[in-house]
């Protein structure tokens, strides 16, 4: 019996694992789903306000999944996405207060994209596709694993951003860190391009990182294809010697 | 019906649970969200005037006039004044907008700021970074406003606000006029408007201290004078006795500075005990005189009911017996008979359908010639703007006490719904009237 358990919780282990990664890179929401773009092009000029964007998601995505999940079989079907707005906006409108209350700068810099998370798909779209078809735990590692992986995306938008058109990253600006400064600050007129800090250099770095991404994905496949090829090569080439070795086993045979 | 049920249950659920988390963490919040709000105001007050005094500085105090809520008096540590700070908001049409104006002591602006808006972000943004540089080092009593800013609304707004500042610090011209009668008058409000005969439409303001207590009314309204008109008030005070008479334009004060002093010989007198044939004969008395006449009839009127009958004809002593006409846009018609009995004039009173079916409430006065004596629009719903057209025209025309011509529909151009729901009402109303009299 002890055995059993074992062998099930030692099952569970990687998909629980697996499900928690996903959103990082294989289903990264905004790599991958194009999901949450709004906010990923437009707070993310700084890595402080990618990141302050990025926490209150997993607050909000955590809090939403667990929430659902919890409740999923209670909930009239006709009424379900209606419930579902309730609860995400009921978070929303909680964590906006708490950011208002605790990190001012924040809030005034986020502005209208706090109240905007209740229309972002990523949370609305796990609500619906993950946590009302699976159990509490399954559905807040979900929540966290995306939740992350759209930081960490924010966060590689908000830094590149940052760093091209300040040539520095600042920290304690937007966060409340009690200290303020720059991890590194390179003064010069290079890392200087005002058009990062706009809107379109949100468009500008995404599609580089989207690029990027594709192109590491299609070399896989390249390479993936190539093996094949070779394999498939492989396998006639052995086919055909097997062959030969076969008309040449008959031809002796005969003579 | 109990899968409606199960859902309205549910969903009630979901509600009152989300609320109480919302509320507890508004509870949670409220005090430090406060603070940080003032905090940055303060924040706001010291980029304005970098010297101030910030712990002992700050004179608040509260504005009931306008859109100006605060008005802050700044000094710097040596107790010297170094400016004003108002805070004013106003609504427009894309939500709220609260303005903080700094001014030096001689008036210039020192900076417009935003501290809170609900507008769009994308308008207002390029709004503050071009236009409000603009009012910096301006007069508040004398301020350029740029034409075309692509925000509008928001530039309305801030433009409204500094308006009222300016009032505070230039005075209200209306309020001034009134605090040359009453010295003690802090603020005034309208409070109804009503016909009173040869005074025309008359608009009854009452004025008060800064205790909120009475301390007189003025009855507002136009007089026409070679062809000019001037705006003008007939002041009482709060216990009934003539105080004087008003002009609120400099130019008219002038002009008409004799005949106010004719009329400074009934003041702190009843209003009861004015005897308007004692003044001399001159024109600019007797225009005032004929103000003051037909204000004094309906002021002195105990009767309410002929006071209501006065409104719709200057001749009223009584009404005929009411009656119900065929159309069904006449809801009521009476007649009302002068002082001599004789039959004057006949009042249609009803609602007529505007735009979209809306009701306009109105009425109109025919009088024992046929000629239409007088019309009121008493309540519609009209679009604002199209409807005013179409009234405004219909005034001009009933003006005329020509019945032909409120027919002219190009009068109302724009506004044809409105136009003909009137016309509708004054033709059924001449209807019944050439009915009644046999034409």
């Amino acid at each position: 019996m002890a055995a059993n358990v074992a062998k099930k919780t030692a099952k569970k282990t990687p998909g629980q694992l697996a499900n928690f990664t996903k959103g990082f890179i294989k289903e990264n929401p905004v790599f991958v789903f194009l999901l949450g773009l709004c906010p990923a092009l437009a707070v993310t000029s700084t890595l402080e306000t990618s990141l302050g964007m990025g926490l209150l998601v997993v607050f909000v995505l955590v809090l939403s999944n667990i929430v659902v999940s919890l409740i999923k079989n209670f909930i009239p079907k006709e009424v379900k996405i209606p419930s579902y707005i309730v609860i995400i906006s009921t978070f929303v409108t909680m964590v906006g207060l708490l950011t208002e209350a605790y990190a001012e700068n924040l809030f005034e810099s986020l502005g209208i994209f706090i109240p905007l998370i209740v229309v972002n798909c990523l949370i609305l779209g796990r609500a619906e596709s993950f946590a009302s078809k699976n159990n509490v735990v399954s559905s807040a590692i979900d929540g966290l694993g995306m939740a992350l992986g759209f930081t960490f995306a924010l966060m590689l938008i908000g830094v590149s951003r940052e760093f091209l058109s300040t040539g520095a990253i600042a920290y304690g600006e937007y966060l409340p860190l009690g200290v303020s400064g720059s991890i590194f600050n390179f003064d010069t007129h290079l890392f200087n391009m005002a058009v990062f800090g706009g809107p379109a250099g949100g468009f500008i770095v995404i599609g580089v990182i989207l690029a990027i991404l594709q192109a590491i994905d299609l070399n896989k496949k390249k390479k993936a294809e190539i093996a094949r090829q070779k394999m498939i090569e492989e396998k006639k080439r052995l086919a055909l010697e097997r062959k030969r070795k076969k008309e040449l086993e008959s031809a002796g045979g005969q003579a | 019906m109990l899968d409606k049920l199960r859902i309205a249950l549910v969903l009630l659920i979901i509600g009152a649970v989300s609320g109480t988390l919302i509320w507890g963490t508004h509870t949670l919040t409220y005090d430090r969200i406060q603070e940080n709000r003032a905090r940055a105001r303060l924040a706001v007050y010291v980029e304005m005037f970098p010297e101030l005094d910030v712990l002992d500085g700050m004179l608040f105090e509260e504005v009931t006039q306008g859109l100006v809520q605060q008005k802050i008096t700044m000094r710097n540590a040596a107790g010297d004044l170094i400016g004003y700070a108002f805070l004013g908001s106003d609504t427009n049409a894309f939500g709220f907008i609260d303005v903080v104006i700094g001014i030096d002591p001689s008036g210039k602006i020192i900076d417009v700021i935003i501290t809170d808006h609900s507008n769009t972000e994308t308008y207002v943004r390029p709004l503050v970074a071009n236009y409000f540089e603009n009012f910096q080092g301006q007069d508040i009593t004398d301020v350029n406003y740029d034409a075309n800013t692509g925000a509008t609304q928001t530039y309305t707004s801030v433009q409204r606000i500094i308006e009222a500042a300016k009032l505070l610090v230039a005075g209200d011209p209306v309020l001034e006029a009134y605090q040359s009668l009453f010295t003690t008058v802090e603020r005034y409000e309208a409070v109804q408007t009503f016909s009173a005969g040869d005074a025309g439409t008359v608009e009854e303001v009452s004025l008060y201290d800064n205790s909120d207590d009475l301390v007189g009314t003025v009855y507002t309204g136009v007089i026409t004078y070679e062809d000019e008109t001037f705006e003008m008030g007939f002041a009482v005070n709060a216990d009934e006795t003539f105080a004087g008479i008003i002009f609120f334009d400099e130019a008219a004060q002038e002009a008409f500075a004799s005949a106010v002093a004719a009329f400074d010989t009934f003041k702190d007198v009843d209003l009861e005990a004015i005897d308007l044939d004692t003044l001399d004969d001159e024109a600019r008395i007797n225009v005032l005189k004929d103000f003051a006449s037909g204000l004094l009839r309906i002021l002195l009127l105990d009767d309410e009911e002929l006071a209501r009958l006065l409104q719709f004809d200057f001749n009223a002593a009584r009404a005929g017996e009411s009656s119900v006409p065929e159309s069904e846009r006449l809801l009521e018609t009476f007649a009302i008979f002068d002082e001599e009995d004789a039959f004057s004039s006949q009042v249609y009173i009803g609602e007529t359908d505007g735009y979209g079916s809306n009701p306009i409430e109105m009425w109109i006065v025919i009088a024992a010639d046929g000629t239409i004596k007088n019309y009121a629009i008493v309540d519609h719903n009209e679009t604002d703007g199209l409807g005013d057209i179409a009234f405004d025209a219909m005034e001009i025309l009933l003006g005329e006490e020509n019945t032909d011509n409120y027919n002219q529909s190009d009068a109302y151009t724009g506004a044809t719904v409105t136009g003909n729901a009137v016309r509708a009402f004054i033709d059924d109303a001449l209807a019944d009237f050439n009915e009644r009299t046999g034409d």
